[in-house]
């Protein structure tokens, strides 16, 4: 079932993620801007330290969390069957955003909580956002379900601005604010680990569910007739895809765009079917993310926030796609 | 009767309402539709036909009131089997995602499959067969949403084709079609119940019914008027209390034509 052409792009994408690996590891500021020469690896010890213990990690967090944005996006625009929805359409990320403010606020700033309260906000931002949007009387289900999903990131919007209001100026609210802007400048090993019990099964079972998930992109009672558990399914896969999103954004902040774009370009190269679709979004997302982190934490003597160089890269490309398109 | 009964669908004193209205939209009927012939639920808009198939079909649970599949009630069948057994062919079908034609009718192999198996290149194959079997293989390639309503229709068939069931169930499976590609469907249904097939298709067409269908139920609001074999039940008189205007039954050539008198 798998054409040689589409065969010959999940390679290209295969190999794509590890020359990008390969090559993200050299590149930063140490110990002259943009290139660290691979001889000096091998003597250096405090090379070989920075790159351990800062860029490895943040490197495959930068993967995990575009595979893991790129596949929640893939998956809530097949199953609710709109292409316009992303984590941040729909209430996941500005609600993971309030449960970490508040868990910075109130309970703890260690990682593991702050996974935990951004991961059950999440949640409750999608299933407000699904809920609100089949009591909207007018327009059709893609209006009705990005109109929630504004209205609900906007709620958890205006709880996040009174966290912040609330927050000790000196030592809670930069806190907040650069978690808000989204980056992995401060990603250790700890936190990877820390979130890998929700990123991995999400992936593995979005992963797993590749052909399974355009059955659930169909009408209901058709996808009931082909024996399909519909609610119970469907459950499942966006539980497991935005627990996985909400637990990496703990630790990434809000990053923006990835989520929307990617599954895209994704379809356009491996046609509509999450079967190539789904994994050919991972392995472009990662890619992407992992090139705007490094550019972001490498690009000038300080740091860009990733959430910005997403947004924006995202922005553009999304214009261009759509522009292109209504000119077919 | 002794024998085992032939019905490959019954139901009995079947009650169904929706929430938001407050009168039943369907009120105790029973039926059972014989296996491998072809059977035409028609009756004029709302009066419940899209209803009864999806209680058939068992995605909406009735009231009161029971269904049997091949004699054994139709809740008790694991959904899995329910797949194989039953299958639906929707009116129109809403996708915003621009699945392949292939892809698309490949769904149907989905009761086949275990939960997070692929569809293996004999599955392939079957779906290839069953746009052949309806004279669609050229649009393979092409995209869903791309489709003419009439192309999208003979691919929901297609799709209900390749899950291969027991009893097909078909709503308004002519709707959007011209005149060539309603023969296509007809001829499609005729010739699964030669092979031992039951289908059930709805329709408000009467012309449709009586090209097609071996039995006719026809259904005014939420309940049962009459059924029979087709030639019984489309009279005028039957056809005029229904559809409230005068109708007018013809036999030519060897078929029945139904057509409304001018009023006045």
């Amino acid at each position: 079932m798998t054409d040689p052409k589409t065969k010959r792009w999940l390679l290209i994408l295969g190999a794509g993620v590890l020359l990008t690996l390969l090559l993200a590891l050299f590149i930063g500021r140490y110990p002259a801007p943009y290139w660290l020469p691979p001889s000096q690896l091998a003597e250096d010890s405090l090379a070989q330290r920075l790159v351990f213990n800062l860029r490895v990690p943040r490197l495959l967090t930068a993967l995990l969390l575009g595979a893991v944005l790129s596949a929640c996006g893939a998956v809530l625009q097949m199953i609710f069957r709109n292409p316009l929805v992303e984590p941040g359409f729909l209430g996941v990320s500005q609600g993971a955003a309030f449960g970490a403010a508040l868990s910075i606020l109130f309970l703890s700033r260690s990682i593991f909580v702050i996974e935990i309260t951004a991961t059950f906000f999440g949640l409750a931002g999608l299933t407000l956002s699904y809920f609100l949007s089949r009591r909207i009387r007018f327009g059709g289900w893609v209006l009705r379900l990005v109109l929630a999903g504004i209205a609900v990131s906007a709620m958890f919007s205006a709880g996040v601005g009174i966290l912040k209001y609330l927050a000790d100026p000196l030592t809670e609210l930069p806190e907040i604010t650069y978690w808000l802007l989204g980056g992995l400048w401060s990603v250790t090993w700890r936190d990877l680990l820390y979130v890998l019990p929700l990123v991995l099964p999400g992936l593995l079972i979005a992963y797993l569910m590749r052909w399974r998930v355009n059955l659930l992109s169909l009408e209901d009672e058709t996808a009931f007739s082909l024996g399909v558990a519909v609610n119970r399914e469907r459950a499942l896969l966006l539980v497991a895809v935005v627990a996985a999103t909400a637990a990496i954004t703990a630790i990434s902040g809000i990053v923006g765009w990835v989520g929307l774009i990617i599954p895209h370009i994704a379809r356009r190269t491996f046609g509509a079917s999450g079967q190539h679709s789904l994994p050919g979004a991972m392995l472009t997302g990662g890619i992407f993310t992992v090139w705007c982190d490094t550019f972001a934490r490498s690009a000038i003597a300080g740091e860009i926030p990733l959430g910005i160089i997403t947004s924006l890269l995202g922005a553009l490309l999304f214009l261009y796609l759509m522009t292109r398109k209504a000119a077919q | 009767m002794t024998t085992p009964s032939p019905a490959a669908l019954a139901f009995k004193e079947l009650r169904f309402r929706y929430l938001k209205t407050g009168a039943d939209t369907l009120d105790r009927i029973s039926l059972e539709i014989p296996a491998g012939q072809v059977t035409a639920i028609l009756g004029p808009n709302g009066a419940g036909k899209t209803t009864l198939l999806h209680l058939l079909l068992g995605y909406l649970h009735p009231l009161t009131g029971q269904i049997l599949l091949h004699g054994r009630p139709l809740k008790d069948y694991p959904r899995g089997d329910r797949g194989k057994l039953i299958g639906l062919v929707p009116q129109k079908e809403a996708t915003a995602l621009h699945f392949s034609v292939l892809d698309y009718v490949l769904l149907g192999r989905a009761p086949y499959l275990a939960p997070l198996a692929l569809p293996s290149t004999e599955d392939v194959a079957i779906a290839e067969q069953a746009l052949e079997m309806v004279g669609a293989s050229t649009l393979k390639h092409r995209l869903v949403p791309d489709l003419s309503g009439g192309e999208q229709q003979i691919v929901l068939a297609a799709r209900a084709l390749a899950q291969d069931p027991d009893i097909y169930l078909l709503d308004e499976p002519t709707s959007h079609l011209d005149l060539s590609n309603q023969n296509t469907i007809i001829n499609i249904m005729t010739s699964l119940a030669r092979r031992g097939k039951t289908v059930l298709f709805t329709t408000h067409d009467p012309n449709i019914a009586a090209m097609t269908a071996d039995q006719v139920i026809l259904m005014e609001t939420g309940r049962i008027h009459s059924f029979g074999p087709t030639a019984h039940i489309l009279t005028r008189e039957n056809l005029s209390a229904i559809y409230q205007t005068r109708i007018e039954v013809k036999q030519m050539n060897g078929q029945t034509i139904v057509y409304r008198r001018r009023q006045g």
